[in-house]
């Protein structure tokens, strides 16, 4: 028992330092792409900006949309009680911009992304692709990683865009339909009551966020063990590590952002 | 005899806690063809992979041109790399990128050459392994053969003084492995270049081995050193023998 | 790798970009291009509720926000600054009213004037507030300037409904608080228990027999009187009483010639003389005449309970009491 404990200790400790060690490695090798552009990847990036960007673009908006009739459904069977309908699109307006817009493109990128990462880099490793790229003195981080990185991070805000779009007409669709409050009344609510500031802080959170879900992909993949079965199950930690950090860092995110009163 | 290219000195490797082999000794002369030979599974590529350094020993030491790989800070290590090249079993090729841009990889890192520079070497390093005209495929659409060539091809890109293969016979028809080994020998003879060739084929270690070392999984450590043919005659491990000749009658 | 579009791509990002543009425009960054006012207000009241952002109206309609809220304990009131868009105030051709904020300022001087003030009030059941600027005071009537100096153009502000309200109940309140609820409470139950104690003595219940006995007798006199008094003695009686009178004229007139004739003074002494003599019998025969008096009293107190009666039912003359 002592053992099996002093092993897991053990194995515990080695994979925290490898993974403190690949994030030193990671940001170091961001620093030097930014300093020296012409190394960076480009056509790599843009392959990634499509995969996970424009690619998404369908399921975001249709997601989103759903998640802001729920959303406004949900609020007008509660404030239908107490004649206060049009707070709905207070609900939604903030819900969608500083929470469920980021989240979801986050889960929905984790789910496209981050498994597609994992797997990729996996399958990498089996191949020996990565051992490939150390021995030919080339960063697998900087060739592997900082193109998607970079990729996310313009994806992922540009689709929370999409996705805040998507989730207001959702709950403008449900608020003039089933609670026939008039279109002009509920827009100009929406527009009162948010700031532009809701939206760039939830596109804030959604840069954060791009940075979780591809961290956690690439660490899995980097961590695979070399044989297909180890590739599957290190795309699925992918996506869960991805959620986990994803919840975890908006909660800090939010705690954050509400020591400044927003 | 000329100057070690390659010197192991007491060397034990393994992973995590446990050893794979130990009081590892040996060393590789420049220009020689050197085989790593053993049966499945007794850490021959696990030995390659010390050996450029992609795994840290347990214990000893392995110098590559006259340094040490183990305990050379990342700059060196970067610097020696750069002096060898390497193959893998499956080629390694990347599969975003066609076989003209895998082989134009090591240029575009450690060279200045403009891009249709780095391409017209890569078309010759291509012609070099007989792949002339398949620069703009992916390499999803080679066999197996000509990925394998395709990555030495990569692994000859900066005309390293060293080249390491990885099973290059494995998977591979009869004949397509003796076009490999026929390779292998033209490009010692052309470039001069000291191969390192890990492998279990028996055909391809009489074919292209100047030297090999047999590595013996239950004694985890090399039980037989010397030139094939020697080894297969006149070798005082009865297991040795044994394996050698039960190809090597043909020969 | 997959072939991908950098047309796409570029649609993805450029489409994105517009979205996100229009978007900041219209969740206010449009804001940022319209022409505002500061004015600031003071509360001496609480101002919860009211919140940077909370929407500014004039008689109702939205021209600006709340940008800052300063507490000024010193003086124990609340500074609130306001941002006020001078395009919501328009001429009747459409035209901007105000060309700057000075213009601005002279317009709401002359408001002031005309009573406007600056008032909290609640928006909706959320308990959030809102500033409403409208006509609360009496025309003419101007504020008291503080004492301090004020950045930017000072609106006056009133106390809310809600605070006058409070305000009265609080009166209402404390007077309310002062009504010794115990006290009267602890007297009542006393009186109670007296008069309890009474209903139940000995008297009471004698007296209420005594009551009811009465009523029996009375009853039963009211029947006998009934039995009597016939329609036809009754007329005999109005008639005797009606000759009675005539000769009691015919006498009063003898008297009078009479008197006109006699001498008074000698009559005046007898009759002193008598008042004296009947004054000391009086005095002499008091507890029997007393008594007579008494007896008198009661007779007359039946008779007019029963004069009440014939009132009340004068039929009972005839069929008796009931």
């Amino acid at each position: 028992m002592e053992d099996l404990v002093a092993n897991w200790a053990q194995n515990t400790h080695k994979r925290f330092h490898r993974m403190v060690e690949f994030l030193g490695a990671l940001c170091r090798e961001v620093v030097c792409d930014l300093r020296n552009w012409r190394r960076f990847r480009w056509r790599d990036m843009l392959y990634y900006l499509a995969l996970c960007g424009q690619k998404s673009v369908s399921i975001v908006l249709l997601i989103c949309f759903l998640m802001g009739m729920v959303l406004a459904l949900q609020a007008a069977l509660q404030m239908r009680k107490f004649g206060t309908e049009l707070f709905v699109a207070d609900l939604v307006g903030f819900s969608i911009l500083k929470e469920l817009g980021p989240l979801m493109v986050a889960m929905i990128a984790t789910g496209r992304a981050g498994s597609a990462f994992a797997a990729e880099i996996g399958t990498m490793k089996v191949n020996e692709e990565i051992a490939a790229l150390t021995t030919m003195g080339v960063s697998p981080v900087r060739f592997l990683v900082v193109p998607k990185l970079f990729a996310m991070l313009i994806a992922l805000p540009l689709l929370t865009v999409f996705g805040d779009a998507a989730g207001l007409l959702g709950g403008l669709f449900i608020g003039s339909t089933w609670l026939d409050l008039p279109v002009q009344a509920y827009w100009s609510r929406t527009m009162d009551v948010l700031s532009p500031m809701n939206l760039v802080l939830g596109l804030v959170k959604s840069c954060v966020f791009a940075v979780l879900v591809t961290f956690a992909g690439c660490w899995r993949g980097f961590e695979s063990e070399p044989d297909a079965q180890g590739v599957g199950r290190s795309a699925t930690d992918a996506v869960v590590m991805s959620i986990l950090l994803i919840v975890v860092g908006d909660m800090l995110l939010t705690m954050f952002f509400a020591m400044f009163g927003y | 005899m000329s100057e070690p290219v390659i010197e192991v000195r007491d060397l034990t490797i393994g992973y995590d806690n446990r050893v794979i082999m130990q009081h590892l000794d040996f060393s590789v002369s420049r220009g020689e063809v050197f085989c790593i030979m053993g049966g499945s599974g007794c850490g021959k590529s696990t030995l390659m992979k010390h050996m450029i350094g992609l795994f840290r020993p347990m214990a000893g030491d392995i110098r590559l041109f006259g340094e040490s790989i183990v305990s050379a800070p990342e700059e060196d290590k970067r610097r020696l790399m750069k002096r060898f090249g390497v193959t893998y079993q499956g080629g390694a090729l990347f599969g975003s990128m066609t076989v003209a841009e895998n082989v134009m990889l090591p240029l575009a890192e450690y060279t200045d050459l403009t891009e249709s520079e780095q391409r017209e070497v890569a078309e010759a390093k291509l012609k070099q392994v007989d792949l002339a005209g398949y620069g703009d495929y992916m390499p999803a659409e080679l066999s197996g053969g000509m990925r394998k060539r395709a990555g030495m091809a990569r692994a000859l890109a900066l005309d390293p003084e060293l080249l390491f293969c990885d099973e290059p016979s494995a998977g591979l028809d009869p004949i397509t492995s003796a076009g490999l080994d026929r390779l292998i020998l033209r490009m010692r003879e052309e470039s001069g270049v000291t191969i390192v060739v890990v492998t279990h084929d028996l055909d391809s270690a009489f074919t292209i081995g100047e030297h090999v070392i047999m590595l013996d999984k239950e004694a985890k450590t090399i039980v037989a050193e010397g030139a094939p043919a020697e080894l297969r005659d006149s070798s005082s491990n009865i297991w040795v023998r044994e394996f050698l000749s039960r190809d090597g009658l043909k020969h | 790798m997959a072939k991908i579009s950098n047309f796409r791509i570029g649609i993805f990002v450029l489409s994105a970009l517009v979205l996100l543009a229009g978007m900041l425009y219209y969740l206010g960054l449009s804001d940022c291009f319209s022409r505002k006012a500061a004015v600031s207000t003071f509360f001496p009241e609480s101002v919860q509720g009211l919140a940077v952002g909370a929407q500014v109206k004039y008689k109702g309609a939205q021209v600006g926000s709340v940008e800052k809220i300063v507490i000024l304990p010193a003086r124990k009131i609340i500074q609130v600054d306001m941002s006020v868009e001078l395009d919501s105030f328009r001429n009747v051709d459409g035209s901007a009213l105000f060309r700057d904020d000075e213009d601005f300022y002279r317009f709401l001087q002359k408001e002031i004037r005309e009573g406007l003030r600056c008032r909290l009030e609640y928006a909706g059941i959320t308990g959030l507030r809102f500033l409403d600027l409208d006509y609360f005071a009496a025309s003419g009537e101007m504020p008291v300037k503080p004492e301090f100096a004020v950045k930017g153009f000072l609106l006056p502000s009133v106390p809310s409904a809600l605070r006058d309200v409070v305000k009265s109940l609080n009166v209402s309140l404390e007077r309310i608080s002062r009504i010794q609820f115990e006290e009267i409470s602890n007297n009542l139950v006393r009186n109670l228990d007296d008069l309890n104690k009474i209903l139940a003595s000995e008297d009471v219940r004698r007296t209420i027999s005594h009551l009811s006995g009465m009523a029996v007798s009375m009853d039963q006199t009211a029947a006998v009187f009934t039995r009597v008094v016939t329609e036809d003695r009754l007329r005999v009686i109005l008639d005797d009483l009606e000759n009675s009178l005539s000769e009691l004229r015919t006498l009063a007139a003898v008297v009078r010639n009479e008197a006109e004739k006699s001498d008074f003074s000698g009559t005046a002494a007898s009759v002193r003389q008598a008042a004296d003599a009947f004054s000391g019998l009086l005095r002499e025969e008091t507890p029997e005449i007393k008594a007579a008096v008494d007896a008198w009293i009661r007779t007359l107190d039946m008779f007019r309970e029963l004069a009440d009666n014939l009132n009340r039912d004068p039929a009972s003359l005839i069929r008796g009491a009931k």
